[in-house]
């Protein structure tokens, strides 16, 4: 019997493809977006949404994660923007390998902004790396607004927070007050926009925001 | 859900070092698992079972040593943070920055 002293990192393997991930990225000049929230909360909406309104601005392309159907890729396909769906049979999130594997489909020369919407899952995504430039945490105020201090993982590590379905505050036991003063403790740096896919309402705050990075 | 893949990595870990050393069996894991890492230790453990079941590393056990997250404050304090709430009972300031308590570190393996 022997011990072997290792001091690694478990999940190296999934940083370093992330890192060549990011490289390709940077090569290409692709800002890239892990966009992460909880089944329901707006994801593909929002992509919809931002591709109505960055269309004519900047080239968009879109990786979708979900454990099945193609749904939500033919739903974003139809704004006109080139997208990909990877179907995780059954993983509750992605990894950077599977992610590296889909970026041959696109053309990254083409793109300025690539969104990954990951898996709905508030988490196991906030794990892995996936490469990208800023990690996206979404909410909806029917999730309640005490989410932040439930699922802190996934607001510690993102640089913006939205608060999707603000239409809804008068029908919802949601404070969005609230909601912001409990992301803030988590994490006091998060930018935060808050929006509904379905008036509009904020979308061009944080199209804006996206178009702000690519300057970068 | 993701220990399973967590679980995967490791034993992938494994077997690296098992090219690299020359062992034949790993008969214990240290992994340091901070508690914003949001691994659920039984799950960890159930996954490293199943996987490892009827191979060389069967029954291999899993040492976790668990960490908290810390928060030093510009003060120069340094507290470990309690329910997510980063107030410096030093000097009252709430910007202090997190350090640790996020790691999912190996650590060592013990090898026959």
């Amino acid at each position: 019997m022997s011990t072997i002293e290792i001091k690694d990192k478990l999940l190296s393997k999934n940083d370093q493809n992330a890192l060549a991930n990011r490289n390709l990225f940077d090569r290409h000049g692709v800002w890239c977006v892990n966009l992460i929230s909880a089944p329901g909360s707006g994801k593909t909406s929002l992509i919809e949404s931002t591709a109505d309104h960055l269309s004519g601005r900047l080239n968009l392309g879109v990786l979708v994660g979900d454990l099945e159907t193609e749904n939500d890729a033919n739903r974003i396909a139809a704004h006109g923007v080139p997208v990909r769906q990877i179907i995780t049979g059954g993983a509750c999130h992605l990894n950077a390998r599977t992610v590296g594997d889909f970026l041959v489909h696109f053309d990254l020369e083409r793109l300025d902004a690539l969104i990954i919407e990951n898996v709905g899952n508030l988490v196991c995504p906030a794990s892995y790396y996936l490469g990208e430039h800023d990690r996206v945490s979404l909410i909806s105020t029917p999730e309640g607004d005490d989410k932040p201090l439930k699922y802190p993982a996934m607001f510690r590590n993102a640089s913006v927070l939205l608060i999707n379905k603000i239409d809804l505050v008068p029908y919802v036991n949601c404070s969005v007050d609230t909601m912001v003063r409990n992301a803030m403790t988590v994490n006091p740096k998060l930018k935060i926009f808050k929006m509904s896919c379905t008036t509009n309402e904020g979308i061009p705050e944080w199209c804006g925001w996206l178009e702000e990075q690519l300057k970068k | 859900m993701h220990e399973l893949s967590i679980a995967e990595n490791l034993l992938e870990l494994v077997d690296k070092y098992r090219a690299e050393k020359g062992f034949t069996r790993c008969s214990s894991i240290r992994l340091r698992i901070g508690l914003l890492a949001a691994v659920d230790e039984e799950a960890l453990r159930f996954a490293v079972e199943a996987l490892t079941e009827g191979g060389p590393d069967a029954g291999v056990s899993l040492e976790v040593e668990r960490t908290f997250p810390l928060a030093r404050c510009s003060c120069g304090n340094s507290f470990e943070v309690q329910d997510l709430i980063y107030l410096c009972e030093r000097c009252g300031s709430t910007s202090a920055r997190l350090s640790g308590g996020d790691e999912l570190d190996i650590l060592h393996l013990e090898v026959d």
